[in-house]
């Protein structure tokens, strides 16, 4: 799967740190990722782009999804945003949560914002979960989901010596056994996905 | 807060495309406008587009009147947009694209022509078969370039198709189905990949003084000189040309017989243009000839060059005179 990721330059280090932590993240999930930020980095080779540009096509046709950091939005921003409605290819626009919804938003009405296309508000505190959730819903990519969910779990007697024998001279923790044997089952619930997906429609 | 750009979106043709429904969108005449637009809601992102409607998709063959109705369209609106877009259908491309870019001189502002490669004479199951493998030639793709580019700061009148951004003066028609407009090395200034990138030779916008002249005098013919060929046909070319271009493989392959007819011919108040882009120079005392520009380009700057003057010395000047830098190098190609 190719990914597109736009941020465009700044002189702003925690904007800069921000677009870092995308890309460390979006570079995890094993996809081919073309980023554009203070420079251009790409996994197409010289040779597939010059195929392309021989052929009369446009690289960024070759992405499968795109995500944009549209904090400082530019003219750029604006075409990209622009391109990804007009192909309706799977779009994630992402904005710092702490001043306006963007202007270039605001030239969109909703009638027109297609399903395709997720805005967010994003925290520090909350950009690795958006970004995480977005990239779920595009399926085949590895996408490590950090446990970050606080839970207190009253257990039997006898499901802690279980744990225990479960997980002693092991490196798994109690927590950790229980966290894969769920993830297992909900992995494979499909009846679950349908519902998750038709919740991030609406 | 900053003034949206404004975009000039000129409706000429070329507008054909299929919407998300599967749907095929036109403009045939100046009400179809608002139903074209409102299934591009990306247009709205980049910037303010005011739409003018000059001829539909219906339209017959365009002609020089063509050509000054656009021009016209555009010189009436030019202090009013940052940038010009105009649609045209893909036929006679290369010669609007030409008498356009001769039109302005000293633009401060770009002009943009693109459009659809789709034919509405053409089969729908073909013409959808070529949209799906050619999507970033479609009209929706190229709009969208187009527009981005007409707010770039390039101060040009340029063609925009597939992901190729060309000197309007320099293109050429290929049979490639992905490239169908193409340039020499010298009239390609950008490309997109993952947006739009121009070369370094491109003239920026500033305030210069706006040249306009967008008459054009259609009475010009254009014939093929081969060896061998009966020369009589030269000597029975009508009054009504005042034009006349011949192609040649090589100059120096023209018959004395041939000559001496020019001659004559331009003795009758025609001007004669020999084309052949290997010439090693284009001085020559008797005519004119033409090594630098492509012919469709060498065609219509005759018929601009009319549209001025009718004086030979005149008319060579002006054919000679880079305008829109339609000058390039056709040798080796």
């Amino acid at each position: 799967m190719k990914l597109y990721f736009y941020g465009a330059p700044t002189n702003r280090v925690d904007l800069d740190n921000s677009y870092g932590r995308i890309k460390r993240l979006l570079r995890q999930t094993g996809a081919e990722l073309t980023a554009s930020t203070e420079r251009l980095e790409t996994t197409m080779t010289k040779e597939e782009l010059e195929k392309l540009k021989k052929a009369g096509e446009i690289a960024l046709d070759k992405m499968d999804a795109f995500i944009i950091e549209g904090s400082e939005a530019d003219a750029q921003a604006g075409y990209l945003l622009a391109f990804a409605v007009a192909r309706q290819k799977p779009t994630l626009y992402l904005y710092e949560r702490r001043g306006q919804l963007p202007v270039i938003l605001k030239n969109l009405d909703k009638k027109s914002i297609p399903k395709t296309l997720e805005v967010k508000g994003y925290l520090k505190e909350n950009l690795d979960e958006i970004l995480q959730n977005f990239l779920r819903g595009l399926g085949s990519l590895k996408v490590e989901e950090v446990p970050n969910i606080k839970f207190t779990l009253r257990i039997t007697k006898t499901i802690e010596k279980y744990l225990h024998y479960k997980t002693h001279n092991t490196d798994k923790s109690k927590a950790d056994f229980i966290r894969e044997e769920i993830d297992g089952k909900m992995k494979k619930d499909s009846k679950f996905w349908d519902w998750l997906k038709k919740q991030r429609e609406n | 807060m900053a003034l949206r750009k404004k975009i000039c979106l000129l409706f000429a043709g070329g507008t054909i495309y299929p919407d998300n429904q599967g749907k095929w969108q036109v403009v045939k005449k100046e009400s179809d406008i608002n139903k074209w637009l409102s299934e591009l809601p990306e247009l709205r992102i980049v910037g303010e587009i005011e739409p003018v409607f000059l001829y539909g998709e219906d339209t017959g063959p365009i002609t020089s009147q063509h050509w000054q109705v656009i021009a016209k369209a555009i010189i009436e609106r030019y202090k009013h947009y940052d940038g010009f877009v105009l649609l045209h259908g893909l036929e006679s491309f290369i010669y609007s694209a030409a008498a356009i870019s001769l039109a302005f001189a000293n633009l401060s502002k770009p002009i943009v022509i693109t459009g659809s490669p789709l034919s509405h004479k053409k089969n729908e199951r073909l013409a959808d078969k070529a949209f799906k493998k050619y999507k970033s030639v479609g009209v929706r793709a190229n709009l969208l370039n187009a527009t981005q580019v007409a707010l770039a700061d390039v101060a040009e009148t340029m063609a925009l198709y597939g992901n190729g951004i060309f000197r309007a003066g320099a293109l050429i028609r290929t049979g490639s189905e992905g490239n169908i407009i193409d340039s020499y090395a010298d009239g390609k200034i950008g490309h997109i990949d993952f947006g739009i990138r121009f070369s370094g030779k491109v003239t920026v916008r500033s305030n210069r003084k706006l040249g306009y002249h967008a008459h054009y005098n259609p009475q010009v013919h254009m014939i093929e000189y081969h060896p061998g060929l009966s020369d009589d046909w030269l000597a029975r070319q009508g009054r009504s040309i005042k034009g006349l271009i011949i192609t040649v493989k090589t100059i120096d392959e023209l018959s004395a017989k041939f000559r001496k007819q020019l001659l004559a011919v331009k003795r009758r108040g025609i001007i004669p243009v020999l084309y052949d882009r290997q010439a090693r120079s284009s001085d020559d005392r008797q005519f004119l000839i033409v090594n630098d520009m492509t012919l469709e380009m060498t065609l219509v700057k005759l018929m601009w060059s009319l549209g001025q003057s009718k004086d030979y010395a005149k008319v060579s000047k002006l054919m000679r005179l880079p305008v829109a830098h339609e000058k390039i190098n056709l040798k080796n190609v």
